[in-house]
């Protein structure tokens, strides 16, 4: 091989970082969201379940306590600003933001959600319960959670990155968020998240 | 979905009552997709949304959308495999829309999809295999960055109006994912830290055009 393609070759084996799925090989400790890697992403029934309406919340933290060889005492924090709400229609936004029966952010600017059991279902996933606060009520919701990985970034300092992707569903009823549930709006939010997090 | 169609063909716009139907009811109720008016159906913007993903460094899916397109399905029920779909897209309503996030620019710029060279992203359907009542595989030509390449997507319609109670048109709903590969198209940037594998998922409704 041509020694030109071969340091190519070289290079592009050293800089690609292999990540791991061994949750116990894992990176431990305290992490924080890295927000240029993070969606959080919903839906929900709408016309009458013609269509799944689809948006997202733009700006969120999160703090995470990563136990990997004891996941049950890991703890997540997140807190995302309502007003960040985004349908790609402004009106729309402006409506879920504003609505006291929906969003209702003026009177309540962030939705939290704070881990209270996390309870492994798999070598790299769990069931992860906790409380969630959104127009200032607050009750119980819980996420399927999967470990996708970790890995040393040297496009982020060098620092270990560990990803997740998680699902879950509430009655947004059950926060009294209950607009249009008798015009064609589903009541069962649907939330997508991904998210990596970087290692203090 | 099969719950809803039969539902909403007794019902007007009763969702509530619609939330409460079970599969064993579903059952009794065949939907009736060949209620459903031939013809010319539109894309309804403000409820559809367009969502890709890439996988970034194998370690969560990198999510993002666009929020300007257009789609029009020309469909006969009673001959569904006849159906054609088009769809346009303009690039540069791509949004990452993340907090210090200027990476929405470089997306639209030439090291990605190069908008200014490529202003549109077009998908024709050239072939529709039904799978059942109401899924089919959908495949079409993507046409994006100057190359044209074929791309399958899985689509379910996943509600419809044979009659709205507004606007006493047809509506239909649909939900649809694919994946292709971006190398495939040329689109080989950042290959070391995002997979070459985009995965599209698609919600939206129609609605009959009726001139």
């Amino acid at each position: 091989m041509r020694p030109a393609l071969l340091s190519l070759v070289l290079l592009a084996a050293a800089c690609a970082p292999v990540p791991s799925v061994d949750l116990a090989g894992a990176p431990s400790g305290a992490f924080k969201l890295d927000p240029e890697h993070g969606s959080l992403v919903f839906s929900l029934s709408h016309g009458g379940g013609l269509s799944r309406y689809v948006a997202r919340f733009d700006r969120f933290d999160a703090a995470l306590d990563f136990d990997p060889e004891h996941p049950e005492a890991s703890k997540v924090e997140a807190v995302i600003e309502a007003a960040s709400v985004s349908t790609a229609n402004p009106p729309l936004d402006a409506a879920l933001i504003g609505q006291a029966n929906l969003l209702d952010a003026e009177r309540h600017p962030q939705i939290t959600f704070r881990s209270t059991q996390v309870t492994p279902t798999g070598p790299a996933s769990a069931r992860v319960t906790g409380e969630l606060t959104l127009r200032g009520v607050s009750r119980p919701v819980t996420l399927e959670v999967v470990y996708n990985g970790g890995a040393r970034d040297p496009l982020r300092g060098g620092k270990q990155v560990i990803g997740f992707s998680a699902t879950g569903a509430f009655p947004r009823s059950d926060f009294g968020a209950d607009a249009f549930v008798n015009f064609g709006v589903g009541d069962e939010v649907a939330v997508s998240i991904q998210a990596e997090f970087i290692r203090r | 979905m099969r719950i809803l169609a039969g539902c909403l063909a007794a019902l007007a716009f009763a969702a509530s009552a619609c939330a409460q139907d079970t599969d064993a009811a579903a059952a009794d109720v065949a939907p009736a997709t060949a209620d459903i008016p031939a013809g010319r159906y539109v894309l309804d913007p403000r409820h559809a949304s367009l969502l890709w993903q890439v996988k970034h460094m194998d370690l969560s899916y990198y999510t993002a959308r666009f929020t300007r397109f257009t789609a029009t399905l020309d469909i006969n029920p009673a001959e569904p495999e006849t159906a054609r779909l088009t769809a346009v897209i303009d690039p540069t309503s791509v949004g990452i829309d993340l907090p210090g996030e200027t990476f929405d620019a470089e997306l639209r710029g030439a090291r990605y999809f190069n908008a200014a060279s490529f202003p549109e992203i077009t998908f024709t359907s050239t072939s529709l295999e039904m799978t059942s009542d109401t899924t089919a595989k959908v495949t079409g030509d993507l046409a994006f960055l100057g190359v044209t390449k074929p791309v399958t997507l899985d689509a379910e319609l996943t509600g419809f109006y044979a009659e709205h109670p507004f606007s006493k048109k047809g509506a239909l709903g649909f939900h649809a994912e694919g994946t292709f590969a971006r190398s495939d198209f040329g689109l080989t940037t950042s290959s070391m830290i995002a997979g070459d594998e985009v995965r599209i998922i698609v919600n939206a409704e129609f609605q009959e055009k009726t001139e």
